[in-house]
């Protein structure tokens, strides 16, 4: 597949990205084959990459086949999310966004002073934190999972940033990565007994460790630009967590890969867990899917 | 404390049937301490009074009958006689002279105004949280808290188009707002259909006595909901349809009794479906559009496209169509977190915070189990206190301390250990009683009272309500799905 010719032709972007930065673009195809003619399809999806410090989704585009209309609205957590209905029989219907975005290194310093966890309760921090530290549909915080954070780093944690990176590690540590080891609506306390996973797996044991310990986290979906993928690797949306630090603000952690996000990074959407931000959801009358195909492709581009 | 009133001369052959009567130690609602009877009661005392045994029972029975044949009925949950039944009635009416009601509406409005800035503040800006008048954590941990409504506005501003308050008096006579109820408050029907038996039953006592009308509600009803309608749709009159879950629901009785009253047609979620983010309602004649939906469907079974997956009740893309402005929906989504039990506890704050006022109308006396202090006077207290479930409605999941066994004691202390935000805690209140007829004679029976608010281009209350009464003697719970029975409820144009 070409580079950024997956894009709809436009006007060539002039300005080069910015320095240390990158011009990615991505082609997510989602499309569902049913058992026989559906009706009364609603759907919502949260495949707009966001516009933050660190990128900005230049160009966006939704096609839908069957043709709809398209609606959008802003989630609580900010996200730019579209929906749209068809109401006529369909057997098949194929999602297809494509975006260009602009990433740019965080030029913050890294978080390397102490945050002792005493700074969420001063009242000037406010409440932004609450929904990071409590359960949610995906992570319920859980006995295992406390006690597993309390191995690891005791009764009482001293640096929320040091201490988050060490469950991050140890997540890395002890998950094998596993493709069908796992099904979309697994939940964390599974991950944590089978010890294997995918990328929302790690993204939400490290959340739950994390907020059993008293370190608000949450979940980010999006892409990630591998340079070094073989021809014929199977590409597909990637999760990762980011840790909030008072007077510093939101940081993210990669447990897949044991690393912090960079440059080759690209945010969809932002949410407690991925119950928040599934990038597609909706209900239909019929038969039930018989198939459905994801394809992602995120290039480099020129 | 038993007493003859002033006919205690007259031999027991002629004696009136409100005798005797024993006022106990409780405020009563017709008789003052001393024995004689209340301005506001003079008449219905000497009209019901003069009645004989016979005459009297004459007219409950053609009441009965009335109710029985018109179909007001309820259903009971988690019971195994039979699920429908007659909302028991009686005869003697609630009398609230003018000068009390002037200040129930007064409070009414008040409370109203402040929950509906609290649902606009608490879904946009959150400044009552940031500004720490409440606890964030309270909002935010709520059950009904709809986070994906955050930042939308709704038709016209109006999150609580119809309002249910329960108020009760106390010993002391002093009103008391014991809960809101800003879901989908049921009741309305039994106010005018017991306004029409009472006008049945005794039509000369009813034109002398000056009450004021209740029949206007389902007009000011159909109102308010046409005035939430959508903007600029067709120009014509708004089509407004009453969503029901269904004949198995306790109210369906009552939905169909406003939907007739309102004349708009009555639909369930299969009635309706959605096209291109408008809603539609299935008809001989085709597709006819919907423009505000008077819905009695919980938040969790409106859409499950949104919500509960597994419900059937709802209108799949329903969410969609609401969010896209074309349609309207009374009351709005996420009302709940307004009448959780834990936010009423916070109640006058809110109303201080948005209007600047003291509250007319006070709350019960309440302990937040989440709270350390409160909740190990609680535990201590287990035996004195009223325990009540922060999310559940109708009297279900509720702890009568002073009634209770040993073991129901020790199941709520166990369930408040393991989940405190869920418990608030009230003492008991010496509910005011009102003469009801209890087979034999009048006795004293506990009473509350339900007002209907209604909010559109401004808010208005309805002069009356459903007043329920506990039929058991001694019982204290007043709800239809625990035993209540209901009385008509008369606001006097005046004081006597």
């Amino acid at each position: 597949m070409p580079d950024s010719t997956i894009l709809p032709a436009a006007e060539p972007s002039a300005e080069p990205a910015s320095p240390g930065g990158q011009r990615i673009c991505v082609r997510h195809l989602t499309r569902f084959l049913y058992n026989g003619p559906v009706t009364d399809s609603f759907n919502e999806v949260r495949l707009r990459p966001l516009s933050d410090a660190t990128q900005t989704c230049t160009r966006f585009e939704l096609r839908l086949t069957p043709e709809a209309t398209i609606r959008e609205y802003e989630d609580f957590h900010k996200n730019r999310t579209h929906y749209f209905d068809l109401p006529a029989a369909h057997a098949q219907l194929d999602i297809e966004a494509l975006s260009l975005v602009e990433t740019r290194p965080d030029t913050r310093p890294l978080p390397l002073a102490p945050f002792p966890p005493a700074l969420l309760d001063d009242p000037a921090f406010g409440f932004e934190h609450f929904d990071f530290l409590a359960d949610s549909s995906y992570v319920p915080i859980a006995v295992p999972l406390r006690h597993e954070a309390k191995q690891l780093l005791g009764d009482t944690i001293h640096d929320l940033w040091a201490d988050a990176v060490r469950l991050g590690e140890h997540v890395h540590d002890i998950l094998t990565y596993a493709p069908n080891a796992t099904k979309v609506n697994t939940r964390v306390v599974d991950v944590l007994e089978s010890r294997r996973g995918v990328c929302q797996d790690y993204a939400h044991l490290m959340l739950g460790l994390c907020r059993s310990a008293g370190i608000p986290a949450r979940y980010v979906s999006g892409y990630f630009l591998n340079p070094h993928r073989a021809p014929d690797a199977i590409e597909a949306s990637h999760a990762w967590v980011e840790i909030l630090l008072p007077g510093y603000g939101w940081r993210g952690y990669d447990p897949t890969h044991r690393r912090l996000p960079g440059t080759n990074y690209v945010k969809l959407a932002i949410g407690r867990d991925y119950g928040d931000i599934r990038p597609v959801s909706g209900t239909f009358r019929g038969l039930g899917t018989r198939e459905m195909i994801v394809e992602v492709q995120v290039r480099r581009a020129e | 404390m038993q007493f003859m009133t002033a006919a205690t001369a007259s031999t027991p052959a002629t004696r009136s049937i409100m005798e005797p009567y024993d006022v106990g130690a409780f405020f009563d609602e017709m008789f003052a301490p001393d024995g004689s009877v209340r301005p506001a009661y003079q008449k219905v005392h000497q009209h019901l009074g003069g009645l004989s045994r016979e005459e009297y029972f004459k007219k409950q029975t053609a009441v009965d009958l009335a109710f029985m044949r018109g179909g007001v009925t309820f259903t009971v949950y988690n019971d195994n006689q039979g699920t429908e039944r007659i909302f028991p009635f009686d005869l003697m009416p609630r009398v609230i002279p003018a000068k009390e009601w002037a200040t129930l509406e007064a409070g009414l409005i008040q409370r109203l105004t402040a929950l509906n800035l609290f649902l606009h503040d608490i879904y946009h800006d959150q400044r009552i949280l940031k500004e720490r008048v409440i606890p964030a954590h309270y909002v935010l941990s709520a059950r009904h808290f709809r986070r994906e409504f955050m930042n939308f506005d709704v038709p016209k501003g109006v999150y609580v188009h119809i309002c249910g308050t329960d108020l009760i008096r106390d010993h002391d006579g002093r009103y008391l707002v014991l809960e809101d109820n800003l879901r989908c408050p049921s009741g309305a029907s039994y106010m005018i259909e017991n306004r029409a038996a009472m006008k049945r039953a005794f039509p000369g006592l009813y034109q002398s006595a000056q009450v004021r009308p209740v029949e206007n509600y389902a007009q000011d009803l159909l109102k308010s909901l046409q005035y939430t309608a959508p903007a600029g749709m067709r120009g014509n009159t708004p089509n407004c349809v009453l969503l029901t879950p269904g004949v198995y629901n306790s109210a369906y009785f009552e939905h169909t009794f406003l939907a007739r009253s309102m004349g708009i047609p009555i639909v369930e979620g299969r009635d309706l479906v959605v096209k291109d983010a408008r809603v539609f309602m299935r008809t001989v004649a085709g597709l006819v559009p919907v423009d505000v939906i008077y819905r009695r469907i919980d938040d969790d079974f409106l859409d499950p496209s949104v919500f509960r997956s597994d419900s059937l009740l709802g209108v799949p893309g329903l969410v969609q169509a609401y969010r896209a402005g074309n349609v309207s929906l009374a009351n709005t989504i996420g009302t709940g977190i307004a009448d959780d039990k834990v936010m009423y506890y916070f109640v006058p704050r809110i109303i201080k915070f948005y209007l600047g006022e003291e509250p007319i109308l006070s709350n019960v006396d309440t302990f937040l189990a989440s709270e350390d202090q409160d909740r190990a006077y609680i535990l201590d207290n287990l035996a004195k206190l009223v325990v009540k479930s922060a999310n559940e409605a109708g009297g279900y999941g509720m702890l009568m301390g002073p009634w209770a066994t040993k073991a129901e004691i020790e199941k709520f202390r166990a369930m408040i250990i393991d989940n405190p935000r869920n418990f608030i805690a009230q003492p008991p209140i010496a509910l005011s009683r009102h003469p009801t007829w209890c087979g034999e004679g009048f006795e004293g029976r506990h009473i509350d009272l339900r007002p209907y608010i209604l909010c559109g281009e401004k808010i208005t209350v309805t002069p009356g309500g459903l007043t329920r009464v506990a039929l058991r003697k001694g019982s204290l719970v007043v709800n239809s799905s625990q035993g209540g029975g209901s009385k008509d409820t008369w606001v006097l144009h005046g004081d006597e």
